[in-house]
């Protein structure tokens, strides 16, 4: 980075007129050494980053940028578009985005759109950018932690486009199925796994330590992402060895791993879901009206009083905020997060083992997945008492198993940016008449509680979230 | 830039009454006698005549002479020979020299008396002129007025013979009612006349007994004739009111050069609002005074809350994404006109607006780039130029000015919600203005000053609305030479200004009152007073201007200003005060602009031919501009009580500095046709800090050619005054700081690790953006100046407009790159119409102006690049629309019924199904969804004056603006199929018919409680994400914008008063509108920061404002 300040412009090298030069230099000389370059010391020019000091600015930029590609303050960033979209939540406020998606509709001519899609479309770039930039930099990039972990986020921001995205445009490229970004994130995973690896098999130096993470921190990460996508290429393809693959990978991962988000207060990094499901001004988002609400734990209730799932926690408002910035729906404020520094999980190790029950149930084999749901759960209990102790599940047939994957997946990977893409997937496998979610929908007009049904949770245009029009606009390959 | 002072004619004439008319009329000659003041002998003559002329008419180079050198000069200019040709290259010896050598040759004479210098015919009989500044008595002797032949005898009072009356008299303006020293009284067919005093008076004694024609001549205004019938030893009195000239060609424009130039030599159409416009005008702010005053301004304010600040567009937006207002000189110095409060509140001050109205002497707008070129980048929009008043050369004058006011929005203009009685009778209130304004003025040993001081407090109609500032300034103006001046000009002000919470805020005041009533539409309303914004800010204001003649013909003038700006802003929210954040929080925003500029210009003067004259003039400029940005913020107080960043658990910070340079030269070549023909060629070379490495530098080009046609040999005298002029030229108007470059950004993540992301793309050829413009018109009086045109037609182009590029965002870079690809056209006529429309002497004299804009503006082409949104919701800027059009969907009436527009006209297979684009969306019919455009198409300006007698003035003033939209938040809000009364409404009582309409589910719009058509019927009774288009309304408003009443005390009484003159004022502003705007007010738009938003949100009403005030000079 720059020290102090950067001289971007001198006086102007050329003129277009050789007839006014005289005038120019007379005006040159009574100036005396006037100098027009601009100052400001807050402004990083592109060559600057040409520096190994500037690595861990850049690694850390990566990182911050997936994380407001996640959950920017714009119409709540992909998580809570996601949310919305899904069941895990129901828009109890005014902005059109939000409302649209709560609705059904995603359009990609809102003004939340915009940002929603640019952010993730920019983490990744930066991400790639990154691993180029920084294998310049470095003597041996194959065995470079920072090499390692701006491709371990390249297939994370990747993962999160495939995730939530319809379709698929890279580098300002034509229109892609958006399976291409879970096969583009497959690759950054293999590669960061490979070169996390060796740089751990490398003592001879300090190649395992990054600027911000580590080699042996950078692997499970890695395994588990790429666990993800895998499961999602098999599910969406029917491809029975690539969930192989995704259960070799989740196996790689312990159940009690968590590779979270970080956000702070401390900078433009914060989690919004503190804004646009917690903080009283906002109420744009609420429980009531999903499913959540009645598998979850309502913790304006005494503690003795309070039912349901520990790992679903909510708080049905009353006074001035019983209803959302609707004035219409009843707010019950999210609690999962509760502060703008609270970490969002990218991956779970207990959604590895969920990953592996999907894996048993479309092979038929119910039973091993309900044992790898119970496994979820008896980890789950070794940290919880009493009444907050989760039961163990049955089943007696698959649909009821995959009842259950689904209920277990909903609740324990709640509010972190997993619903949207499990619900692309359960379309295919086990197919949408067999996911029993309700959800409010309201495809205009204002929410009204009395009235509002719940209809199918697939009851939208498209399960996705569109790619934005200025993307559309702005990109030649896609006019 | 070149301050040009406007001279104030203030010559005391030096009179002492005959004793026969003394004492046929003590009390007159009394009067005049307590006028007189007395200078040193030839103290005027002895002035730097800093004058250049060359074959120039004789009054032309007596005006200039007049101008420049200061000396008062008295003369009849229609006593001069009209075909007579003067030279006088007379920059550097003084004006006695000057004059020799103007009038040489000629019949004429001079001689200084009293406090001016008298030019007059030489006399075959009486030729003596009083050297004495004793008692004199200015007599004339006149064969025939006008015909050129006639001869002046100014004579000593011992030499005139007594004959058998006086006539006596006052001369004043008759729209300001001031005095006006200097003019030429004369009796026709007589050989007597005088000379009017600074107060305007004047005296002739010896008129022969009977029946005469008294007439008045002075420069700029129209000749006033009166009869009076005197008899053997009496007094007769004639008053005049004398009306300015419809076109007065000599008056000196700054043009950007050394000395300014004369209007009948430049070819654009300039505009000027004199000091005696805006005294009688009912304003609080120079935005206000601007308004409606000029073809071709349009001001937006931005709310009705005390002290909100307004934007200011002419001729049409210019530019896609840059600045689209004037920039601002104030006595040539450049200040900062940014609208930022950092504090996230949708209101700002303006910095014109920090100046003083009453410190101002006139204000000149160059329109557009066709008159700015000189003026280089950054002029591309036009030029604001405020001249301050400078020291008075005669004695020393006080001033006082007190006004006290009231402020007040009628309950029927927040009439739009259920809640709107009950909001006006809670939350409204009266609001209190006092203004109080001294100053003084004079000169002592070749230094004048001009000191004033003004105090303004002003209460708006809602809580927590306050503008309370205080002004300071001084100007001083040093001749210790007889070719070398200085010219100092200092002014402070210093604002606290408070606003509630406004704009597009879910806290906001308004919005929650009339959306939800007591219970607001998010909080509880007797709960939103709790935050407060705080505003202070600081401006000083300095410039230094030297004037420097080393040799002959050649003029050197520099100017260094700085203009300051510290702005500390606080927008506090107190501990336990608010249930969002029970603890409290701070935000203080701090900001710092440090604006100097340095010009530097010379012009030289030559005779190429006997009729050919040149004028080269060539300058240099250069400016530096620091901005220092930072931001505390803090939450969390520990206690009640607490009141800053300190003092809270949590806290923030943020801070910015930036420095900018800009520098060009100039070179300007004018010249002169027989004084009656003038071609000015010129160019600007610009460089700057934010063009890019390979933009080189700017070019601007002029030329403008001026003709007058009137004053040629074959142009009957009787038809008028006409004038033909045209001008091309560009201006520019630059990129932001860093546009050009390729920039990351550094940011923190990951509780403070240091990281950098992507900034701004960059484009190395980025460049200024060139509007071009070409303008055409006349100046034309007819009907002896009792009706005066001005016409301009405009055409300006920015063919290489910044247009915000947007590239795709998955390519990394999500910011929009500027690149000068675009083409913006603004296409207009400015007409400026004034009519004396009856004027009886001494008792009726009725003036009428009108001012009209008609303007085409049109985005030509956004070089290939997409449509983007600008200015706020639904605003784009798209190819072949207005700049920030509006285009949405809506419910249009098809066959009498409702249909969306997006319906209506998507094209369809022969199947009625849609046709689909390449991205799946249904095609439609090119421009279904344009709405209109966000500025003004056109404009108007009827302002009437009535002065009743010698004393009463009346004026009014209504304006038009039309042709545009505006995006209402407040009918989104208000009416719509959720906008209802909500279950358990405390305003509703079951048992009271009166309350029926807070009856849960009812609706709360206005428009919705009775849908006048079916658009409105679909509209309540759906929701705005469908039909937004529905809610974007004509904004077509007439508003009686000032009535003002004026009455000069006579004389006697205000020496009564002790004073020398004293003015009564009572004044009303926005006193009447008319809107069909679904709103409150469609003149405001809430973003002032936001160059081309067209958005209301809940903005505060205009207020009705009255004023009265009390003038008086010592």
């Amino acid at each position: 980075m720059r020290s102090e300040q950067m001289t971007l412009r001198p006086w102007p090298r050329r003129g277009g007129r050789s007839g006014s030069a005289l005038l120019l230099l007379a005006g040159a000389l009574a100036l005396g050494a006037c100098d027009l370059s601009v100052i400001n010391p807050s402004e990083i020019a592109d060559a600057d980053l040409d520096t190994p000091t500037a690595i861990p600015g850049i690694i850390a930029g990566v990182i911050g940028d997936y994380g407001l590609g996640l959950i920017d303050e714009g119409g709540g960033g992909v998580l809570v578009a996601g949310a919305m979209l899904t069941d895990e939540m129901v828009n109890s406020g005014s902005w059109i985005g939000l409302r649209g998606l709560s609705n059904g509709e995603s359009r990609d001519d809102w003004v939340e759109s915009q940002l929603r899609w640019a952010l993730p479309a920019k983490a990744r770039w930066v991400a790639n950018r990154a691993v180029e930039r920084v294998s310049a930099l470095v003597e041996a990039p194959d065995r470079n932690a920072d090499v390692a972990t701006a491709l371990l986020y390249s297939g994370y921001a990747n993962r999160v486009l495939g995730d939530n995205f319809c379709d698929a445009t890279r580098d300002g490229g034509g229109w892609e199925p958006f399976t291409v970004w879970f096969e583009e994130a497959e690759e950054k995973f293999t590669e960061a796994i490979r070169v996390a690896s060796n740089a751990l098999a490398d003592d001879s130096s300090g190649a395992r330590i990054g600027s911000q993470m580590n080699a042996d921190a950078i692997l499970p990460a890695a395994y588990a992402g790429r666990a993800q996508v895998r499961m999602m290429l098999a599910g969406l393809n029917q491809d029975l060895a690539m969930w192989d693959k995704a259960v070799e990978d989740a196996a790689m991962v312990p159940t009690n791993y968590v590779f979270n988000q970080r956000f702070s207060t401390q900078g433009s990094n914060l989690n919004r879901w503190y804004d646009w499901g917690y903080n009283t001004p906002t109420r744009e988002t609420t429980v009531w009206g999903t499913p959540f609400a009645e598998w979850g734990q309502d913790l304006a209730l005494p503690a003795a009083q309070r039912t349901g799932d520990v790992r679903v926690q909510y708080e049905v408002m009353t006074g001035n905020f019983a209803k959302g910035r609707d004035a219409r729906r009843p707010w019950y404020r999210q609690r999962k997060f509760t502060s703008q520094s609270a970490a969002i999980p990218n991956a779970r190790g207990t959604e590895m083992r969920l990953i592996e029950a999907e894996a048993a149930l479309v092979r038929g084999d119910w039973e091993a997945a309900v044992a790898k749901i119970n496994e979820v759960r008896a980890f789950r209990n070794t940290s919880l008492t009493g009444s907050n102790v989760l039961p163990m599940v049955s089943a007696t047939n698959i649909d009821e198993a995959w009842v259950l994957l689904m209920k277990e997946r909903g609740i324990e990977l709640w509010l972190e940016g997993r619903r949207l893409p499990d619900l692309r997937r359960w379309a295919v496998t086990p197919g949408k008449e067999k996911v029993p979610f309700k959800v409010v929908r309201r495809p205009s007009g204002l929410p009204d509680p009395e009235t509002d049904e719940r209809v199918s949770v697939y009851d939208v245009e498209r399960m996705c979230i569109e790619v934005s029009r200025n993307e559309k606009l702005a990109n030649p390959n896609l006019r | 830039m070149f301050s040009f002072r406007r001279l104030s004619l203030l010559p005391l004439l030096v009179i002492g009454a005959a004793p026969a008319a003394a004492q046929a009329s003590k009390g007159v000659t009394e009067t005049l006698v307590s006028d007189l003041a007395f200078k040193e002998p030839n103290s005027f003559l002895s002035l730097p005549a800093r004058l250049d002329v060359h074959n120039v008419g004789l009054s032309s180079a007596l005006t200039m002479l007049q101008q420049r050198s200061g000396a008062p000069l008295a003369y009849s200019p229609s006593l001069l020979p009209r075909d007579r040709q003067v030279s006088c290259s007379c920059a550097t010896v003084s004006v006695a020299s000057a004059l020799d050598r103007i009038l040489a040759g000629t019949d004429f004479q001079y001689a200084e008396v009293g406090n001016q210098i008298i030019i007059e015919p030489k006399a075959d009989e009486h030729h003596s002129v009083a050297a004495s500044p004793a008692a004199v008595t200015v007599a004339m002797s006149t064969s025939a007025v006008g015909n050129g032949g006639g001869g002046w005898t100014v004579s000593p009072l011992r030499g005139v013979r007594q004959l058998a009356g006086t006539i006596t008299g006052l001369v004043v303006d008759g729209r300001t009612q001031q005095p006006i020293a200097g003019a030429q009284v004369v009796v026709v067919g007589t050989t007597r006349g005088g000379v009017t005093n600074a107060a305007g008076r004047y005296l002739i004694p010896g008129v022969p007994a009977g029946t005469h024609t008294v007439q008045v001549q002075m420069l700029g205004y129209t000749t006033a004739e009166q009869t009076v019938t005197l008899a053997d030893g009496s007094t007769a009195h004639a008053n005049f009111e004398l009306t300015e000239r419809a076109i007065s060609l000599d008056a000196v424009i700054v043009t950007g050069t050394a000395q300014g130039s004369a209007r009948r030599e430049i070819g654009t159409a300039i505009a000027t609002i004199s000091s005696a416009e805006l005294e009688s005008a009912p304003v609080t702010s120079v935005s206000e005074a601007l308004q409606s005053r000029v073809a071709g301004m349009t001001i937006m304010p931005s709310g009705g809350n005390a002290g909100q600040g307004s934007r200011i567009v002419l001729r049409g937006p210019t530019s896609l994404t840059g600045s689209i207002e004037p920039i601002i000189y104030v006595d040539g110095v450049r200040i900062d006109n940014s609208k930022i409060n950092g504090i996230d509140v949708d209101a700002t001050t303006t910095g014109l607006d920090d100046i003083n109205p009453e410190d101002i002497e006139r204000i000149e707008i160059v329109k557009g780039a066709s008159a700015a070129t000189l003026y280089g980048t950054e002029a591309g929009a036009g030029v604001i130029q405020i001249f301050t008043k400078q020291g008075a050369r005669d004695a020393q004058r006080w001033s006082l000015r007190s006004e006290y006011g009231i402020s007040h929005v009628p309950r029927e203009w927040w009439d739009v919600s259920i809640y709107s009685d009950w909001f006006y009778e809670n939350y409204t209130r009266l609001g209190k203005q006092q203004k109080h304004t001294i100053g003084v003025s004079g000169s002592l040993d070749g230094f004048r000053y001009n000191l004033s001081g003004t105090y303004n407090n002003q209460n708006g109609v809602l809580p927590n609305s306050r503008n309370e500032w205080g002004s300071f300034r001084a100007n001083m103006t040093f001749a210790p030479g007889d070719n070398f001046s200085l010219l100092v000009n200092t002014g402070y002000t210093r604002r606290d200004w408070q606003v509630p919470e406004v704009g597009n805020n879910s806290n906001g005041l308004i919005y929650n009152a009339l959306r939800g009533g007591p219970r607001g539409q998010n909080r509880p309303v007797e709960q939103l007073s709790q935050r407060e914004y705080l505003m202070s800010s600081g401006r000083f204001t300095a410039g230094l201007s030297a004037t420097y003649t080393p040799v002959h013909n050649f003029v050197h003038r520099l100017t260094v200003g700085a203009d300051v700006v510290n702005q500390d802003n606080i927008s506090y929210l107190p501990f336990g005060s608010d249930l969002t954040t029970a603890d409290g929080s701070i935000n203080n925003y701090r900001r710092q602009n440090l604006q100097t500029n340095l010009d530097y210009s010379a012009s030289y003067k030559t005779n190429l031919t006997p009729t050919l004259t040149s004028n080269t003039a060539f300058g240099i400029q250069a400016q530096h501009r620091a901005h220092l940005r930072s931001r505390a913020t803090g939450s969390r107080f520990a206690i009640p009580g607490m009141k800053t960043v300190r003092s809270a658990a949590n806290k923030g910070a943020w801070e910015d500095r930036e420095w900018v340079k800009t520098a060009g030269v100039f070179l300007e070549e004018q010249f002169g046709f027989h004084n009656l023909f003038f071609l000015t060629l010129g160019a600007r070379w610009d460089g700057h800090s934010a063009f890019g490495r390979e933009a080189g530098y700017a070019f601007y080009p002029k030329t403008d050619v001026s003709y007058v046609v009137s004053e040629h040999s074959f142009w009957p005298k009787d038809i008028g005054t006409l004038r033909l002029r045209s001008a091309f030229g560009m201006a520019g108007k630059q990129p932001g700081a860093f546009d050009a470059e390729m920039t990351w950004a550094a940011t923190s993540v990951l509780e403070g690790v240091p990281a950098v992301t992507t900034g701004n793309l960059g484009n190395p050829d980025l460049g200024p953006e060139v509007t071009q413009e070409f303008e055409i018109g006349f100046d034309a009086a007819f009907l002896k100046d009792r009706i005066g045109i001005e016409y301009t037609h405009y055409r300006s182009d920015t063919k290489d407009a910044l247009y915000a590029v947007r590239y795709p965002a998955s390519n990394g870079f999500i910011n929009t790159q500027l690149s000068n690809v675009g083409h913006v056209r603004n296409r207009g006529h400015e007409l400026a119409l004034t009519a004396v429309v009856m004027d009886i002497p001494r008792r009726f004299h009725w003036e009428a102006r009108f001012t009209g804009m008609l303007n085409s503006n049109k985005v030509i082409s956004l070089g290939g690049g997409p449509p983007i949104t600008s200015g706020g919701w639904s605003q784009w800027i798209r190819e072949g629309y207005p700049v920030s059009a509006f285009f949405e969907d809506r419910y249009i009436l098809v066959n009498g019924e409702p249909v969306l527009a997006s319906e209506y006209y998507t094209i369809r297979d022969e199947h009625g199904n849609p046709v689909l684009d390449h991205n799946g969306e249904p095609v439609r019919v090119e421009g279904w969804d344009y709405i209109g455009p966000a500025f003004p198409t056109r404009t108007l300006n009827v302002s009437n004056k009535f002065t009743v007698g010698r004393n009463l003035t009346i004026s009014a003033l209504v304006d038009f603006k039309g042709g545009h939209y505006i995006s209402s938040s407040t009918s989104r809000w208000l009416n719509y199929e959720g906008a209802r009364v909500l279950d358990g409404e405390p305003l509703y009582d079951p048992n009271d018919p009166k309350t029926e309409k807070f009856k849960p589910g009812n609706p709360t719009g206005k428009q919705c409680i009775d849908p006048k058509d079916k658009i409105w019927e679909i509209t309540c009774q759906t929701d705005w994400s469908i039909n937004r288009g529905n809610h974007i309304h004509p904004a077509d408003k007439w508003t009686l914008r000032e009535v003002s009443l004026a009455y000069r005390v006579p004389r006697v009484w205000a020496r009564r008063m002790g004073a020398s003159s004293a003015t009564i004022r009572l004044a009303g502003r926005n006193i009447w509108r008319h809107q069909k705007y679904i709103g409150l007010e469609a003149e405001a738009t809430y973003a002032t920061s936001n160059a081309r938003g067209a958005q209301s949100y809940f903005d505060t009403p205009l207020p009705r404002m009255f004023v009265g005030s009390v003038s008086l000079t010592f």
